[in-house]
């Protein structure tokens, strides 16, 4: 981990809502660079280029003009900076703020290079349509930060925060954030120990435990039998807004993606702990 | 000659207390309650007042200020009310229907804040509670059952339009502002080129399908906002669910305490609709202080009990006096607090005035305080009328004030009033206010003066005994006291009554203690009340011995030895203030002939009062029906009262005038050693007067200042009973070298001065030619024969001037 960690929080258009920064909040104490990035989606840009595109709002359908799209990216890019900038005036360290025009996942692999936490706003549901990142979301698990936080919207921020450990290793990763996480929405903490063995459990519930020591509520402890996107779904239950805190791996794109398409959830995936 | 007129011996100049009457060596020994002297008709009036019922029956209280009629009062009612029932609590709520108008309600005595602090436990743990239903599991998963149903519901139909989309060559992407569509071939927008190089069947089925799904798009857009509202609907109801889970049971079991209030009873089940309707108000987090916060906490406010009226600690029916009764302190008064720059209010800023406060029993108020006040006679009078209080800002009465206010509900009142004032305040209002006497219809008429009997002289002693005690006095021993109800007399200037003014004898007892206490005494004695008395006059008298130092310099000329004609000592009373002072003034007459004309030049300057005046006119009408019987009175005469220059008033010169006058018919001097005070009647009866203790004290000071010399002072026979003259005084004309006369007549008095016999018609109907009467009847019939033949010569001479006049027209 560098000296000073770096922060990278991006932002495109489909995320109607500044307050996904707000998970900003949960690292407010650390002394780092932050940049907040908004990308401009050549996806919409390339449907605003042709004339036959229609844009289709309460008003009606009528042409999907450039110029149009222009000024609404204008527009969301200024509301995202002026709500960013009032986050990160109050946090410690440098703070800096640009837009980038171009293909979303590219983008972001780009800007997030060497940062230790990347914050992605992904949308609740796209007015429901599919979620953006299906068939990207694997370069997005792959970018190598430290920690990343895909953020929803506020409804999300202040939930049950939930940490799933498969091992002992997980521990190091997960405990610290979930605490950090917990302490700072002033949410209640859960953890999901997946079934690996009796022992295994034990052992991993009592690391656990001793990682999340001194949180101020009571803790609730849960096994389950695989960290399966409909497993999770079921041991977390219908909770609305729920962080999900869980340790990266290589093969996590699918579960991921399942997560994002399902649920509503903030999900946390952690390589190592940015404490 | 009248019978010999002998002055009047010492004792009759001050008429002691004898301190053996006062069954107690000091007033350490009497321990009974105070007593109120001398007031039966005042006190039967008072509880006539008290006990009558009905409109209109409120009492005023008249009597001249100092004599503690509040007190009195007060007394009086703790006396005799108890404590019923009749006095209820109020409280101020807020009306969830309109909280520009705060609803009262009545509780029994002692309730108002035990529902306050229940309301507050209510609202203390609803603040508990319902956070906790809302944070239960239970609640929670039914949000996410709704919310899970809302997303899913949107889910389904956008992957359906999407998958549709893609199946017929469409992409569709989220914008910021809805959505955006356009022909896809290979993952890849189709440029305008490529789509003119389809067929034309092509072009037109995805022409047809982008219009078919735009419109379906566009209605599901404005569908949107109706799907939002069914999911907020879901989650109010949910919400209000399990609220009133929470709130049911606290509630009714608030209408199980209060249910024989039904008045709170309506309240409650409103806070439990409110409750119902605003939970978000009890999930505001202590934590925050954000404007926002602050905001729920100051709404929550809804739910106070404004308590106005508490009879919680009360022993007896309300007894409240108003000792400033503006508008807003007997009607109440609505307080503004500034928030965000405005000044804004609530029901729980309504403060309660004293009719609130005396409802159910007595208010006390200050006649002259309240008449003073702008609108509060009005007010009052409304408020007795209606039988309510209506609250109503001075401010908005008068336009002053612009800014939202309150119109709370009216309470119902029932209250006896006493107005305490001065008799004139209740003459005038008794003749000018027509609403007076509807809504006063009792008065209680304190007396100023009581008799000087020994009976009311131990009751007086008594009177003393409770003040000292109450003002945490010394004792006065009895010789004190007995120098105390002296004082009471000549207060008053009679020394058969006692005055009933304690606010006099109040501060003479205090200042007889400071005194006790200087000397380091531990009983008050007479020397003591002596020195007070002494002391007062000295710091009062400034201006008497400026008076007296101008007559020893002959600035102004008062003689008090030798006789001169036609001029005499008057006595007149100068009042500065509580300090009254007699002051000699010489009096002159000049007589020449003429028509009977008496010329008082006082009046003809304009210095001289009615009644002045009037004491002239009735002396020249003495004057003609006494002598001049049998002629016209032929007569010029002046009065004066000499180096005046300021008002003067009344008849109390009028015997000195008359002397004068008779002196200057008579020629005969008049001796200066004395001086004369009375009015005269048309019969020559010497009349009472006011300030007879003042008036000899004053000549006396004069004279002793230039060595007595068998001076005195004529007054009348009738103001023998009033004298209370100071000891020196007493002592002068005890040792022979001051005299005091008591006088009925003008012929009594005219001997006095001249030495000589008045003279009483013989049976021939004359006066002896050696008498002061013969002398001015034969000065008086002197002047009509001249006058009648100085009018002869006036008509001859007429006539000739008539005949010449006719025989020169008849020769013409």
């Amino acid at each position: 981990m560098a000296d000073v960690p770096r922060i990278v929080v991006a932002l495109d258009p489909s995320v109607s809502e500044a307050s996904a920064f707000d998970v900003l909040r949960y690292f407010g104490d650390l002394d780092a660079d932050l940049a907040g990035v908004f990308i401009e989606d050549s996806n919409l840009l390339s449907h605003a280029r042709s004339s036959l595109a229609r844009e289709i709002d309460v008003h009606g359908a009528r042409d999907f003009a450039i110029e149009s799209l222009e000024r609404q990216l204008h527009a969301r890019s200024a509301e995202m900076r002026r709500y960013f900038e009032s986050l990160a005036r109050a946090m410690r360290g440098h703070h800096s703020f640009h837009v980038a025009r171009g293909e979303v996942a590219a983008e972001i692999e780009r800007v997030a290079a060497n940062c230790e936490l990347l914050v992605i706003g992904v949308a609740r549901a796209h007015r429901g349509l599919r979620a953006r990142w299906g068939a990207d979301v694997h370069r997005l698990t792959a970018v190598g930060a430290s920690t990343t936080v895909f953020t929803r919207d506020s409804r999300s921020s202040n939930a049950i925060v939930t940490a799933v450990v498969r091992s002992i290793e997980d521990v190091a990763a997960v405990g610290p954030t979930a605490l950090r996480v917990a302490r700072t929405s002033h949410a209640p903490l859960r953890v999901l120990v997946v079934a690996d063995g009796a022992d295994a459990i034990a052992q991993t519930r009592d690391a656990i435990a001793s990682a999340l020591a001194g949180f101020e509520r009571a803790v609730r402890y849960d096994v389950i039998a695989d960290r399966t996107s409909a497993t999770l779904e079921r041991a977390v239950g219908a909770q609305e807004g729920c962080t999900l805190v869980l340790a990266a791996g290589e093969a996590d794109a699918e579960l991921l993606r399942s997560l994002l398409e399902e649920t509503t959830w903030n999900v946390v995936l952690v390589r190592s702990a940015v404490v | 000659m009248a019978d010999r007129i002998d002055p009047l011996p010492a004792d009759a100049l001050y008429t002691r207390c004898d301190p053996a009457i006062f069954p107690f060596e000091t007033t350490a020994e009497l321990t009974q309650p105070n007593e109120v002297l001398g007031q039966t008709r005042a006190l039967r009036a008072l509880a006539f007042g008290i006990d009558m019922r009905g409109d209109g029956y409120n009492l005023f209280v008249l009597g001249r200020p100092g004599s503690h009629q509040l007190e009195i009062v007060r007394e009086f009612l703790e006396r005799r009310v108890e404590r019923p029932d009749s006095a209820r609590d109020w409280v101020y709520l807020n009306n969830f229907d309109d909280e520009r108008r705060p609803a009262a309600a009545s509780l029994a005595p002692g309730r108002a804040i035990r529902f306050k602090h229940d309301m507050a436990q209510l609202t203390d743990d609803l603040r508990v509670a319902i956070p906790a239903a809302f944070d239960s599991e239970h609640f929670r998963n039914k949000v996410s059952e709704i919310d899970r149903d809302f997303e899913e519901r949107q889910r389904v139909w956008g992957q359906a339009i999407e998958s549709e989309a893609n199946e017929n060559g469409l992409s569709l992407a989220p914008t910021p502002q809805g959505f955006v569509m356009a022909p896809l071939r290979d993952g890849q927008i189709l440029s305008d080129q490529q789509f003119e190089a389809l067929p034309a069947d092509d072009r037109q089925r995805i022409r047809e399908t982008m219009a078919s799904l735009s419109e379906r798009l566009r209605r599901h857009v404005e569908e949107m906002p109706q799907w939002h509202k069914e999911r907020r609907e879901r989650i109010r109801s949910l919400q209000r669910e399990v609220t009133d889970s929470v709130v049911v049971q606290p509630i009714e079991a608030m209408k199980v305490t209060y249910g024989d209030e039904t008045t709170l009873a309506r309240y409650l089940d409103a806070v439990r609709e409110d409750v119902l309707a605003n939970s978000q108000l009890f999930q505001a987090s202590e934590e925050r202080e954000s404007p926002f916060a602050m905001s729920l906490q100051m709404q929550l406010r809804r739910y106070q009990v404004n308590v106005l009226v508490d009879h919680s600690t009360a022993a007896t029916v309300p007894i409240v006096y108003e000792s400033n009764p503006s508008v807003q302190n007997m009607l109440g008064r609505t307080e503004y607090v500034a928030q965000f720059g405005a000044l804004v209010t609530d029901f729980t800023l309504i403060r309660p005035g004293a009719l609130h406060r005396a409802n159910g029993g007595y208010l006390i108020v200050d006649a002259q305080r309240l008449l003073v006040e702008p609108y509060a006679w009005q007010a009052l009078k409304r408020a007795l009328f209606a039988r309510e209080i209506r609250m109503e800002s001075l401010g908005q009465l008068m336009s002053l004030v612009s800014t939202a206010s309150l119109e709370p509900d009216a309470i119902p009142l029932d209250v006896k009033v006493i107005l305490i004032g001065e008799r004139q305040v209740y003459y005038l209002l008794a003749a000018f206010d027509p609403d007076f006497g509807d809504l006063f219809k009792v008065s209680a008429d304190f007396e100023d003066r009581i008799d000087r009997s020994v009976e009311n002289s131990q009751h007086y002693g008594a009177q003393i005994a409770s003040i000292a005690r109450r003002e945490k006095l010394r004792p006065f021993n009895r010789a004190a006291v007995a120098r105390v109800v002296e004082h009471g007399a000549r207060v008053l200037g009679d020394a058969g009554k006692l005055t009933t003014r304690l606010r006099d004898i109040t501060d003479l007892l205090r200042e007889s203690d400071y005194f006790c206490t200087q000397a380091g005494a531990p009983t008050v004695d007479v020397a003591h009340v002596e020195r007070a008395i002494t002391e007062r006059i000295s710091r009062l008298d400034r201006l008497r011995g400026e008076m007296q130092d101008e007559v020893l310099r002959h600035s102004v000329l008062i003689d008090t030895a030798g006789g001169v004609i036609g001029q005499v000592n008057g006595l007149s009373v100068i009042q500065l203030g509580e300090f009254a002072f007699g002051r000699p003034s010489r009096i002159t007459a000049t007589v020449r002939i003429g028509q009977g004309e008496i010329v008082d030049i006082e009046r003809e300057t304009e210095l001289g009062g009615p009644i002045h005046t009037k004491g002239v006119l009735i002396l020249s009408s003495y004057l003609a029906a006494r002598y001049c019987h049998r002629q016209p009175l032929s007569l010029r005469a002046s009065l004066v009262f000499e180096q005046s220059y300021g008002g003067v008033e009344g008849d109390s010169a009028s015997v000195a005038e008359t002397c004068a006058l008779l002196s200057a018919l008579s020629n005969i001097a008049i001796s200066q050693r004395f001086a004369v005070t009375g009015s005269v009647n048309q019969r020559g009866d010497v009349q009472v007067i006011g300030g007879a203790n003042e008036k000899i004290e004053g000549f006396f000071d004069l004279c002793k200042a230039r060595g007595l010399d068998g001076n005195g002072v004529l007054i009348p026979y009738d103001n023998v009973q009033h004298l209370m003259l100071r000891a020196d005084v007493v002592d002068a004309v005890r040792r022979g070298e001051f005299f005091v006369y008591g006088i009925r007549t003008i012929d009594e008095a005219i001997e006095l001065l001249t030495g000589l016999p008045a003279g009483v018609r013989d049976a021939n109907g004359a006066y002896p030619p050696d008498s002061v009467n013969g002398a001015v009847e034969r000065a008086l019939t002197e002047f009509a024969a001249v006058r009648r033949e100085y009018d002869a010569r006036g008509a001859a001479k007429t006539s000739d001037k008539a005949a010449h006049a006719h025989g020169g027209d008849r020769d013409g």
